[in-house]
């Protein structure tokens, strides 16, 4: 129960909102018809997760692998 | 999504205090190179950058500046406080009587006196505000929320300038358009 409610209250899941609102927007601003606006924000938002998913991995191996191995 | 981030953050995430101020009464102005920045970039791009990018949301963003500059006659003072800034209207009756017989006597005196009470104003309101700002952030059901709630106005604000550039000169492209061959040129006419 405790943990249902901290996943319900977690920060994260305003990522994918944001990642949303950011990507579309972006995108918006390069393309004037739907079509293209729909395919730019997907794609960009792809190029964010990828950014952000290797910002993690670097932060992941300084804090958890480094110290261990090297530390 | 401003004012998404606005509600999440309890009202109190856009705001530009009088911070700098201080820092210079204290000793210790900030110099970059030999440089000393105006008082307006300090506040806003060295201590509080959030409101740099807030500020280009427009309106919903701009009683913070007003508050800032116009302590006397502040507009949604509850949500755009400036911390740190003082008129006459946070004096009592006794300090603002000193003000008004200084003024008639010697304007040298009037003016260290009003640097004197702005000071001493400033320094409680700026202690205040970060008092009350670090209770509200330890509250449980805030904790990183605020963090989140001054990205989403921020973000909102960055946004805003491609949207403003976007209306001024249309879609953004980085890569010119090839030239139109002929039969695209009839097209068009």
């Amino acid at each position: 129960m405790i943990a249902m409610i901290l996943w319900a209250t977690s920060i994260y899941w305003h990522l994918p909102v944001l990642l949303a609102l950011v990507s579309l927007v972006y995108s918006a601003t390069r393309h004037d018809d739907w079509r293209p606006i729909i395919v730019q924000a997907i794609r960009n938002g792809i190029y964010i997760v990828f950014f952000m998913a290797t910002v993690f991995v670097v932060l992941l191996f300084l804090s958890t692998i480094w110290p261990h191995y090297f530390g | 999504m401003f004012f998404f981030g606005m509600w999440l953050g309890d009202g109190r995430n856009v705001y530009l205090p009088h911070q700098y101020e201080q820092s210079v009464e204290d000793g210790k102005p900030t110099i970059i190179f030999g440089w000393q920045p105006p008082t307006l970039i300090n506040n806003m791009v060295l201590i509080r950058l959030q409101y740099a990018g807030q500020f280009w949301i427009g309106l919903p963003a701009w009683p913070a500046m007003w508050n800032y500059y116009v302590p006397d006659v502040p507009i949604l003072e509850q949500y755009y406080e400036s911390p740190g800034a003082v008129g006459l209207r946070h004096l009592n009756d006794e300090e603002r009587e000193e003000l008004r017989r200084a003024r008639e006597t010697d304007l040298q005196e009037y003016q260290v006196l009003w640097q004197r009470l702005v000071s001493q104003y400033r320094r409680r309101d700026l202690a205040k505000q970060e008092n009350d700002l670090n209770t509200m952030q330890l509250k449980e059901e805030m904790g990183k929320f605020w963090d989140i709630a001054w990205v989403y106005t921020v973000i909102a604000g960055v946004l805003n300038v491609l949207v403003i550039y976007d209306a001024w000169a249309g879609p953004v492209r980085l890569r010119p358009h090839p030239p139109a061959t002929g039969q695209e040129k009839k097209a068009t006419q």
